[in-house]
């Protein structure tokens, strides 16, 4: 949790310098539109509210297990959704729109390269809600704390809201 | 030594020796810098080998990489690693009374992170067109690959962000550890200032090296990417970035890294001078408070390193106040130490000259820091050697000294075995006299108007008058890095034939000297303290009478205080019935 809060100063300096770029002069519309590029973030909402009723639940049993298998699971899945939106709007912004860098300036490495750095952080979540997945569904006894899963995706969203309104919207 | 141990000892060694070998490796660099500046284009006897082309001599690139790599190096993997990887791993969770720390496999994965850091530096300068030069700030556009082409910039810039994560694991790993592992009965008021030190630093360290992971994150995908963040005008359309940018990420983790390097320092300082003045700090509250308000300042005042940089007169004013204000605390801790010296029954052992050896150079420091908080009077000398001078003297010499300050101190602890107090002492007063010559030669040359990164300054006329006082302040420099051999041979001899240590060598309270044995097992204490005081109860009266000497350990019953004060101080051991030594 804490660490969560303390790396959150990692968005924050991300944010303050596209913010400086911001106020030097007025922010270019991408080429997508903010509906669009607001729709990998309904997984990633989805996900977060998935996980946090997942983690008040409690898991005894075969039953449970089966049960804390699909959790991961779902999220697993909306995870995945949410990665492969981002490299899709991502790849049609650059090969259809042709939004390409270093030609179209700091909005185009802003919208690249923090979106790159956000889903790397998702993937890092996702890595190890796999591996304990993996783990689970091999009969492994490790715990899940799906509590601190929980964080981590909450992380990840409130840092891609950030991201949202400080690249995606002119 | 093993190395794959996650014990915080294990670690801390390992932090020891790599911190030391960069510490020699950062200043044989140093002593390259002050040849240069002493005999400007002179071939560097045995340095042929790796300047075949000039026979020896430094070119204007070898010494732009020269001076980089040695910033670079002492900072993060010298300095830093020995002061939070060395000390801090091994006396943290020792002083507080903990079995180890509360993460033990992340400070060994923290470690192997600074260890890979370590490793891409010397890599880097094996590499065509050589390691990072680009200077220790790496400031963009000169590190973009318009201007520094070179694999070495983006493998040291890759190793600092591994340092960077190293001392954010290590950050968050020492928070979680004070606040939770502490023994029975050690409440805030009763941590030795060094913990207070290292827990404040561990706290910045958290805050703000995320924000260096942040500008060396975009100043790597505009290397590899080519993105633009921090490349003027380099856009036909939409505009280019700005290297301002970089220069506020950096400076808003590089003040606090200042305070990252110095509050251990302070810490230890705080203590040892209440040790070897056999009296309890004056003032423990207050000097802790007052580096916690340090810690919440020091991302405050930041942007003083950016006065030149063109900003807004109104900014300039906002940030000189708040960096002029920050000395007034400093200074409460100043007075503190020096009340704790009156009158006190002063020791000058090793450590402790090494601690007035730090409060002398920090002193210095600190008041030649004031003419670079003020706007007017940094703008002639920001691009002098005065800076250097200053931040030498404030974050080098003062935390060298306070490093050896704590090695010599905590040494026994470590090894079991004590190191030779006179050459102990030896190393220590000519290293802090040394120091000044070498920094107070820079001073002056800033002063006269020297600016600090010319390869040969000489060939500015109104320069060419300071030859000789380069070469006195390189005389100095290098009669310093004959002085470390007092250390070196001190460090070889104890380690093969130096005399067993005594339980509880400097006669003090603290945890570590009265709970664990030398060198402590694995789980630090046999049985769990539960501590009953402050660690700065010196001298008292009653453990005069009772005990005949003049120190009781914070988990220590006083005998006619055993049988009714034992049972009440268990049941009640969140009480805080001292603060920081007084019974």
């Amino acid at each position: 949790m804490l660490g969560l809060a303390a790396w959150s100063m990692f968005f924050v300096a991300l944010t303050f310098a596209v913010g400086w770029y911001r106020m030097r002069e007025p922010w270019p519309p991408l080429p997508l539109s903010p509906v669009l590029l607001a729709l990998p973030g309904l997984p990633l909402i989805a996900g977060s509210i998935w996980l946090h009723r997942a983690s008040r639940a409690t898991y005894a049993g075969p039953e449970g297990h089966r049960r804390l298998l699909i959790a991961l699971g779902g999220v697993l899945v909306l995870g995945g959704l949410y990665t492969a939106g981002q490299a899709g709007l991502t790849h049609v912004s650059w090969w259809n729109h042709h939004l390409r860098i270093p030609e179209d300036g700091v909005p185009a490495s802003a919208y690249y390269g923090l979106t790159a750095l956000h889903v790397l952080h998702m993937l890092a979540v996702l890595a190890v809600i796999f591996f304990s997945a993996l783990r689970l569904w091999r009969g492994g006894g490790a715990p899940v704390s799906l509590r601190q899963y929980a964080l981590g995706w909450h992380f990840v969203t409130v840092t891609w809201l950030l991201l949202y309104v400080a690249v995606y919207l002119p | 030594m093993s190395l794959v141990s996650s014990d915080h000892k294990a670690v801390a060694r390992r932090y020891l020796w790599s911190g030391l070998g960069f510490l020699f490796f950062g200043g044989l660099l140093a002593l390259l810098i002050r040849w240069q500046w002493a005999l400007p284009g002179q071939p560097v006897p045995g340095l042929a080998w790796a300047l075949p082309e000039s026979r020896g001599a430094l070119t204007p690139p070898a010494y732009t990489a020269v001076f980089t790599m040695h910033g670079l190096i002492m900072i993060f993997f010298a300095v830093t690693p020995l002061l939070f990887g060395a000390l801090g791993h091994f006396v943290l969770p020792l002083a507080i009374g903990a079995r180890g720390l509360a993460f033990p496999r992340l400070s060994s994965l923290g470690f192997w992170v600074y260890a890979v850091g370590g490793a891409l530096v010397l890599a880097s300068f094996a590499v065509r067109l050589g390691p990072a030069s680009a200077g220790w700030t790496a400031y963009p556009p000169l590190s973009t690959p318009a201007f520094t082409p070179g694999l070495g910039q983006t493998l040291v810039t890759v190793a600092v962000l591994c340092a960077a994560a190293s001392a954010f694991l290590y950050g968050l790993n020492f928070v979680v550890t004070v606040v939770r592992c502490r023994a029975p009965g050690m409440t805030w008021g009763r941590l030795p200032l060094t913990v207070w030190g290292l827990f404040f630093a561990s706290v910045l360290n958290v805050l703000f090296v995320p924000v260096l992971a942040a500008a060396t994150a975009l100043l790597l995908m505009d290397r590899l990417l080519g993105t633009q963040f921090f490349v003027a005008g380099a856009a036909a359309v939409g505009g280019g970035g700005d290297p301002v940018v970089y220069q506020h990420l950096f400076w808003l983790f590089g003040h606090p890294e200042v305070y990252i390097l110095i509050l251990p320092a302070w810490g230890m300082v705080g203590d040892f001078v209440a040790f070897f003045s056999r009296k309890p700090a004056h003032g423990y509250r207050l000097t802790a408070g007052a580096m916690g308000v340090v810690t919440a300042l020091s991302g405050l005042v930041y942007a003083h390193h950016l006065f030149t940089s063109g900003m807004a007169p109104v900014l300039g004013r906002a940030f000189m106040v708040l960096t002029l204000l920050i000395s007034l605390p400093a200074e409460v801790m100043f007075l503190n130490w020096l009340m704790t010296l009156w009158r006190g029954s002063v020791r000058l052992t090793a450590p402790m000259l090494a601690a007035l050896g730090t409060m002398g150079v920090f002193g210095l420091g600190g008041i030649t820091g004031l003419a670079l908080g003020a706007v007017a009077t940094d703008v002639p000398l920001h691009g002098t050697l005065w800076v250097v001078g200053h931040f030498h003297l404030t974050m080098g010499a003062a935390s060298f000294l306070a490093v050896f300050a704590g090695l010599y101190f905590w040494f026994p602890k470590m090894y079991g075995r004590a190191m030779h107090e006179g050459l102990a002492k030896a190393h220590v007063l000519s290293s802090a006299v040394l120091f000044l010559g070498v920094f107070g030669g820079q001073l002056a040359a800033g002063y006269a108007g020297q600016l600090r990164r010319l390869y040969d300054p000489y060939q500015y006329t109104y320069l060419k008058h300071l030859l000789p006082l380069n070469q006195w302040t390189t005389v100095f420099a290098f009669l310093l890095g004959a002085a470390q051999l007092l250390f070196v041979v001190n460090l070889v001899w104890t380690l093969r034939r130096g005399r067993v240590a005594e339980p509880n060598p400097w006669h003090v309270g603290t945890l570590e000297w009265t709970c664990a044995p030398s060198p402590p097992p694995e789980w630090n204490f046999h049985s769990a303290p539960v501590v009953l005081r402050g660690p700065h109860a010196l001298s008292q009266p009653e453990v005069l009478a009772r005990l005949g000497r003049d120190w009781i350990g914070q988990a220590e019953v006083l005998p006619e205080a055993a049988v009714e004060g034992a049972d009440a101080e268990r049941t009640d051991t969140g009480r805080v019935s001292t603060v920081g030594g007084a019974t």
